[in-house]
């Protein structure tokens, strides 16, 4: 056990449900996204923002619920269904609209995505981009953050108009690919969703592509200064300076991303280190390890996956065969939605967030409000509106409190779920069975010298573990080591070129983190439950993805 | 109209071996069997499936040579096709023999065929086969049981029609019901999944009842015959055919009975839009309580 972690201790009395209503609800802490305690501002967009989109989008697909909740609890994030309230004829009939309903969006996924939401939300990134946030006077900036919220609100019920068929379109057919081969695999149906090009491989080719552009004062840098050294040495000779500015374009396209779903970190576009950290890794390597390579053999294993599925339903009634296509067509879009949306929607519309609100914090900090630009994260929203309309205030205090409350919420563990722990299984629908493989079911490890979760991605490998808890951490992998996480967000995926294999504490089948790993074509068991506290960083590990258990050697 | 169905069984004069559907002698049970009349007499105005009836004992070089004349007529080397037996006394108002009889699907290449027509002239002679005949008061068969060879539809669906609710034959005979399924029939026929049921006031084929049933199994073709698979759980509760085909199917079923005269037993496929005719036989439950 690491240091850290030897300090928490399990204090589940101190979570408590502060509304008695709450307590009828099963609540689950929401690790995969949110596994740090959270600052104010945080749990004002979590509630706020993504809890709203949440509901908006359960709403919009007549889903048979009464809503989300959220909750922040010891600075944890917490997340119950509202149940619909009905007989369960009612539920029933709702749940056969919404079925209908998913499908008839399932059906237009590229309609839905390339002609109506995608557009709309790029939009609104066009309303931050274009927005003068330096320039802007007081009053601008003021109303400019009041927008911010209210835009928001928009792009994340956009968000979930477009992530709840996307994903039920590569789990349902999931569900048919198992129902038309019974003795497939768990990971088998994927296989034939792989290789499809997508902006989280292409973040991660288009970094390849230009470490090959490297010359050889430029690669010398790279191998042999510190990655936070590397831009001013960069900067001394023509050729860096060059470099640079590529550098630079490069951050500019695809930079706009942070670490997990966090509004504290910083943006690759204010920290490029572990990009160059990236650079300095793929310099090293021989062409045949491109990105490319891995994607090119993905596809090729795929287009075979497909013909050899077509080969087998040869026979089958044309209805089957033909729901076959479709599915196999919808699920196609959906994987590549799944990535992309990412890119555009969680990864931008929370840089702009944090780059408005830091803007508003240099104003508050130049005033004296408070101490840093950083601080504004430690206040809610109307603090930080209150705030820009009447300077002089002085919230050093509350800053302060909040930070300490922070700090000292890092040394819990808080209890996985809270409230009315369901007794009756979960129901067997299309949105339960997404939720299941997005989510994950966890598994009890058969002895002390194992970890159980889900098959994430498929073969076994063995190399170093490192516990991994935060991009900044990404300086310490080296190449062949597996990462042991939490979790893992899109901004780590450029990461999966250089490790061996992938292992987290949470998610399934359907998470991010074994969507990308299948895309970068290595072994991850996901939503262990314990493997970060299981796992030692430095240990010699062995991950078998097809069975879902990493072995400690 | 003379039908095949209505004629009793008369004594065979000699008929040449192999009937086509459009041979006069195939539309006469005494030559060609029960079922293969019944298709024969309407093959040429509804879509029946192209076939020959084997109603002697032919060598094996004229069933080859029936074999790649059918190959010819379906525009296709070595066609997938259905064996069937074809009683004298089978599919008559009587006893419809269902599934005493052997049936061998999805049979390609001369050798497959003329094992499978052996097996079907066998299966005559099984105990089950036997008891059913003296249950039914029926006689032992005598001489070559016909054999039908027909080609075997790529079916999408298929159902069974009746042209009028057999459970329902005491009085409130105004329903037409169908009974269809994903794939070839015989998951229907052999009772293994539970069919999609359309029932339809008759004369107005008005759809009075549409039950879409959680259908787990079918029967695709597949190399050598076919086989009964699961229906992947999403497809399960999907309508195995349209309301307009269960429209279409309820209308032949009636038309066939006003023309022959009973209620009628109708087995259909689908492939894609275009239907075709396997089966068509009197309701025996009915024509026996009218006697």
């Amino acid at each position: 056990m690491t240091p850290q972690n030897a300090a928490q201790t399990a204090d589940t009395a101190a979570f408590v449900l502060a509304d008695p209503a709450d307590e009828a609800l099963f609540w689950q802490q929401d690790k995969m996204h949110f596994p740090d305690p959270l600052s104010p501002m945080e749990s004002a967009m979590i509630e706020g923002v993504i809890g709203h989109g949440f509901s908006h989008g359960i709403r919009a697909y007549d889903a048979p619920l009464g809503g989300m909740r959220v909750r922040t609890i010891n600075g944890y994030q917490y997340q119950a269904m509202v149940p619909m309230n009905g007989t369960p004829e009612e539920m029933a009939a709702q749940g056969a609209v919404a079925e209908a309903s998913i499908r008839a969006a399932i059906g237009r996924l590229d309609e839905l995505w390339y002609e109506q939401i995608l557009p709309e939300v790029r939009e609104h990134l066009g309303f931050w981009d274009s927005f003068d946030l330096e320039g802007a006077t007081r009053d601008a900036l003021a109303a400019h953050v009041a927008e911010t919220w209210d835009r928001l609100l928009r792009v994340w019920e956009l968000h979930f108009e477009i992530v709840l068929p996307g994903y039920l379109a590569i789990s349902e057919f999931d569900e048919l690919y198992r129902g038309l081969f019974p003795e497939a695999g768990a990971l088998e149906a994927y296989r034939l969703l792989e290789g499809l090009p997508n902006l989280t491989v292409e973040v991660g080719q288009a970094l390849w592509t230009l470490s090959r552009r490297a010359g050889g004062a430029v690669r010398d840098v790279l191998m042999s200064h510190p990655a936070a050294d590397v831009p001013a040495r960069l900067y001394a000779t023509s050729e860096g300076r060059a470099f640079l500015t590529e550098l630079e374009l490069y951050v500019d396209r695809y930079g706009r991303r942070a670490d997990k779903w966090t509004i504290v970190a910083p943006s690759w576009t204010e920290d490029p280190t572990p990009v160059i950290e990236r650079l300095q890794d793929f310099v090293r390597r021989p062409a045949s390890e491109a990105p490319e390579v891995t994607t090119q053999a993905a596809a090729a294993a795929r287009d075979h996956a497909i013909a050899e599925a077509r080969e087998r339903l040869r026979d089958y009634p044309a209805p089957i065969v033909g729901q076959f296509e479709a599915m196999l067509a919808a699920a196609q879009s959906g994987l590549v939605i799944s990535e992309d949306h990412n890119f555009y929607i969680d990864n931008m519309s929370i840089h702009h967030l944090r780059a408005v609100l830091l803007e508003a914090g240099r104003r508050l900090a130049e005033d004296g409000t408070i101490v840093a630009a950083n601080d504004v994260f430690m206040l809610t929203p109307e603090e930080l509106q209150h705030a820009l309309a009447s300077p002089g205030a002085n919230l050093h205090a509350v800053v302060e409190e909040r930070l300490a409350a922070i700090a000292r919420q890092r040394t819990i563990t808080p209890p996985p779920v809270l409230g009315a722990i369901p007794t009756a299984p979960p129901p067997d629908d299309a949105f339960t069975r997404f939720a299941m493989k997005f989510n994950g079911v966890p598994q009890a490890p058969e002895n002390e010298r194992e970890v159980r979760g889900s098959a994430g991605s498929s073969g076994i490998v063995r190399g170093t573990a490192r516990i991994i808890r935060s991009i900044s951490e990404s300086g310490r992998i080296r190449p062949g080591d597996i990462i042991v996480a939490e979790t893992t967000a899109p901004p780590w995926t450029p990461l999966f070129a250089t490790v061996a294999a992938v292992v987290t504490d949470t998610g399934g089948v359907l998470s991010h983190c074994a969507v990308v790993a299948r895309e970068y074509g290595i072994p991850a068991v996901v939503g262990t439950g314990i493997a970060t506290t299981v796992i030692s960083d430095g240990q010699t590990i062995e991950v078998d993805g097809d069975a879902g258990v990493v072995r400690i050697v | 109209m003379t039908t095949a169905l209505l004629s009793p069984p008369t004594s065979p004069a000699a008929s040449p071996p192999i009937l086509w559907f459009e041979d006069a002698a195939a539309a006469d049970p005494a030559h060609a069997g029960g079922k293969a009349a019944a298709l024969a007499t309407l093959a040429c105005r509804l879509p029946v499936p192209d076939g020959f009836v084997v109603a002697g004992t032919p060598d094996d070089a004229t069933v080859e040579e029936a074999y790649v004349r059918l190959a010819e007529r379906a525009g296709t080397d070595e066609p997938l096709v259905a064996v069937r037996s074809s009683a004298a006394d089978e599919d008559g108002l009587a006893s419809s023999f269902a599934g005493q009889h052997e049936t061998i699907l999805g049979v390609r290449g001369i050798d497959q065929v003329l094992d499978a027509i052996a097996a079907c002239r066998a299966s005559a002679h099984t105990e089950r086969a036997l008891h059913y005949r003296r249950a039914n008061g029926l006689a032992r068969p005598s001489g070559p049981l016909p054999v039908l060879v027909q080609l075997l539809v790529p079916a999408d669906a298929a159902a069974v029609v009746f042209s009028v609710s057999p459970v329902m034959a005491g009085g409130m005979a105004r329903e037409v019901l169908v009974n269809a399924a994903f794939g070839l029939g015989e998951s229907i026929v052999g009772g293994t999944v539970t069919p999609d049921e359309w029932a339809l006031d008759r004369p107005s084929l008005h759809i009075t009842r549409r039950t879409i049933s959680d259908k787990r199994r079918m029967t695709v073709r597949a190399p050598g015959g076919s086989r009964e698979v699961d229906v992947p759980a999403p497809l399960r509760r999907l309508p195995s055919i349209s309301d307009e085909q269960a429209r279409a199917a309820a209308r032949l079923a009636i038309d066939l009975e006003r023309e022959l005269g009973f209620a009628v037993d109708l087995e259909l496929a689908w492939t894609g839009d275009d239907l075709h005719l396997l089966q068509c036989r009197p309701i025996t439950t009915l024509a026996q309580e009218a006697a």
